[in-house]
């Protein structure tokens, strides 16, 4: 993925800071699930636009379509739309569905079941690459979804095709009844991509410089990045929790939270 | 029909850059000039059909008239909920063609037996859906779905089929008049489509038959009006598909004249006979027409 702006942690902790912020209010008030799973990837997101979107030359696939209120918030921030829209999050009558929609400014393509952005991406990819347009496809899939074969059709396919792709994979270890090793056990992971003919590497998926740095290469080879994180990250009393999938916060867990992200981003965030 | 999809195809995208055929790794000395022609706009992904459904979505995104080619069972059931979800509540300009509509690749075994396939997809909002019965039909079906922006399937069978020598010109939607044996519209009428449409012609043909013949190529959207208008004529009339009768043609007229009859836009019902298959499999070996005949199929010639 190309180069696109110098990395602050400041700016993208402060951005990381709202959408976590949001995800957990978007949650409590909507006594909505799937919180674990939407805070493990805020990092990535955070990251990722703040220095490497680019309308045009990148698109972003969020195929963990259940983990909506992240991408919603992110896109808030962003500024695709007003930020206040995020009030009607899964209420009766709004676009802001409670498995991402591509009714909402700045969504590629709506997603809920799985197993279903990686193709598609791939084959906006395949059209990109025989008009010879730069662009790079990012597309973040959950881990529990690599049960899905339609996800490992596709992989076959944009090694094959060489396709600039960059698939993020949400590692946090739970799926939605048990832990990933207990269900279906996914590893060797890193190797099953390497030996997809895949670039892949593994960091640690809070770490904002780690991310920069593995979105920061001037590849056009599909890539895959697996992010070691933890569920529910950072809220003290949900990290690694099953439960985070199904639960939301009540209202001291909500305060506890918002305080707890508030303690982990602001030591980044410059004064 | 085949032979006919690809040489018309070809044509088509000499003028059209934009139209774009993807198959399920199969056209062996079918789809060979396509991909010759036209390198940048052929691709096989391969035998993975979720994948390959998926994939001509973001290709459709991306502007493409896309065209996904395999064999009955596979564009379609195997992928049904990419076709749901990716391609047809986003509004992809995808055209799903099959060949191997109904027993015509009967000796494939039940795998390869297209006869569901027609009423899974007419539940999909946004989907054409298009069973035509000769190759006359597929040429006029084949300009319409590339230049309508909707998905669309289109089942074929396989090649050698006659032409019919129709009464009148396709209309989109409509019945289409494929013999007309009465001068009075008093006697029975005949619907069908796809392959079997075709022997359902040949029969009154070779019988001189006072009934007329109707095909339903494009099975949804329809123009319900001027179906019932056109139904309203008969006291009889015999419903033939090679399908389940679950969900398929018949279903769909029927739904048609009941809903009709029910809010009294329509005074009486004609009496309906239904032939398809009936909710079973065929689990021996058989050529197209005897897996036919052993569902019972070729019942319809008691009408005639």
């Amino acid at each position: 993925m190309k180069f696109q702006k110098k990395f602050s942690h400041s700016i993208s902790s402060a951005a990381a800071l709202n959408i976590a912020s949001n995800v957990i209010k978007m949650c409590a008030e909507k006594k909505a699930a799937h919180m674990g799973g939407a805070l493990s990837i805020t990092d990535f997101l955070s990251v990722y636009y703040s220095f490497f979107y680019e309308n045009k030359a990148t698109s972003l696939f969020y195929s963990k379509g259940h983990a909506c209120t992240s991408i919603y918030a992110t896109l808030a921030y962003f500024n695709f739309f007003d930020p206040k829209e995020l009030a009607t999050y899964s209420e009766n009558g709004s676009v802001f569905t409670s498995h991402v929609s591509h009714h909402v400014p700045g969504v590629e393509i709506s997603t809920g079941s799985l197993g279903h952005a990686l193709p598609v991406a791939s084959g906006v990819s395949y059209a990109k690459k025989i008009t010879k347009s730069s662009h790079n496809s990012c597309i973040i899939l959950s881990d529990g979804e690599l049960n899905e074969g339609s996800n490992w059709e596709s992989l076959l396919f944009i090694a094959h095709h060489r396709l600039p792709c960059t698939v993020i994979i949400d590692y946090n270890k739970l799926q939605s009844f048990g832990l990933t090793n207990e269900v279906l056990q996914l590893e060797p992971l890193k190797d099953k991509f390497q030996a997809f003919n895949l670039e892949c590497l593994q960091i640690d998926g809070h770490d904002h410089q780690a991310i920069f740095n593995a979105l920061d290469s001037s590849s056009n080879e599909p890539r895959v990045i697996i992010l070691d994180t933890v569920k529910a990250h950072p809220l003290k009393y949900a990290m690694n929790t099953l439960e985070s999938h199904y639960y939301p916060p009540n209202e001291q867990q909500l305060l506890e939270g918002l305080n707890d992200i508030q303690e982990h981003y602001e030591r980044y965030i410059c004064k | 029909m085949r032979d006919t999809f690809v040489s018309n195809l070809i044509e088509l995208a000499k003028a059209d850059p934009k139209i774009f055929l993807v198959c399920g790794d199969l056209g062996f000395n079918v789809l060979e000039e396509f991909r010759d022609a036209f390198p940048d706009r052929f691709l096989n992904g391969g035998i993975s059909e979720q994948n390959i459904a998926g994939l001509c979505a973001g290709l459709a995104k991306e502007g493409y008239k896309v065209f996904f080619y395999s064999i009955g069972n596979f564009p379609t059931l195997r992928c049904m909920e990419q076709i749901r979800y990716d391609i047809a509540y986003h509004f992809a300009n995808v055209n799903i063609v099959a060949v191997g509509g109904g027993y015509a690749y009967g000796s494939l075994s039940t795998s390869h037996h297209a006869t569901e396939e027609i009423g899974m997809l007419r539940t999909i909002p946004n989907m054409m859906i298009c069973a035509p019965s000769d190759p006359s039909e597929v040429k006029e079906i084949l300009k319409i779905i590339t230049s309508d922006p909707s998905p669309s399937y289109m089942r074929l069978n396989r090649s050698g089929e006659d032409l019919i020598d129709f009464v009148d010109p396709l209309e989109q939607g409509s019945l289409h008049l494929a013999y007309s044996g009465s001068s009075d519209f008093q006697g029975k009428a005949f619907i069908s489509n796809g392959a079997i449409a075709n022997e359902i012609y040949k029969d009154l043909v070779l019988a001189s038959s006072s009934d007329d013949l109707f095909t339903l190529p494009i099975v949804k959207p329809l123009r319900e009006k001027i179906i019932v208008k056109k139904l309203l004529q008969y006291k009889e009339i015999i419903i033939v598909e090679e399908h389940q009768l679950i969900g398929g043609l018949g279903s769909a007229i029927q739904e048609i004249l009941f809903d009709y009859y029910s809010s009294s836009e329509l005074a009486t019902l004609p009496r309906i006979h239904r032939v398809g298959i009936k909710d079973t499999f065929q689990s021996v070996a058989g050529n197209q027409d005897f897996l036919r005949d052993k569902a019972g199929l070729f019942s319809y010639r008691r009408y005639i």
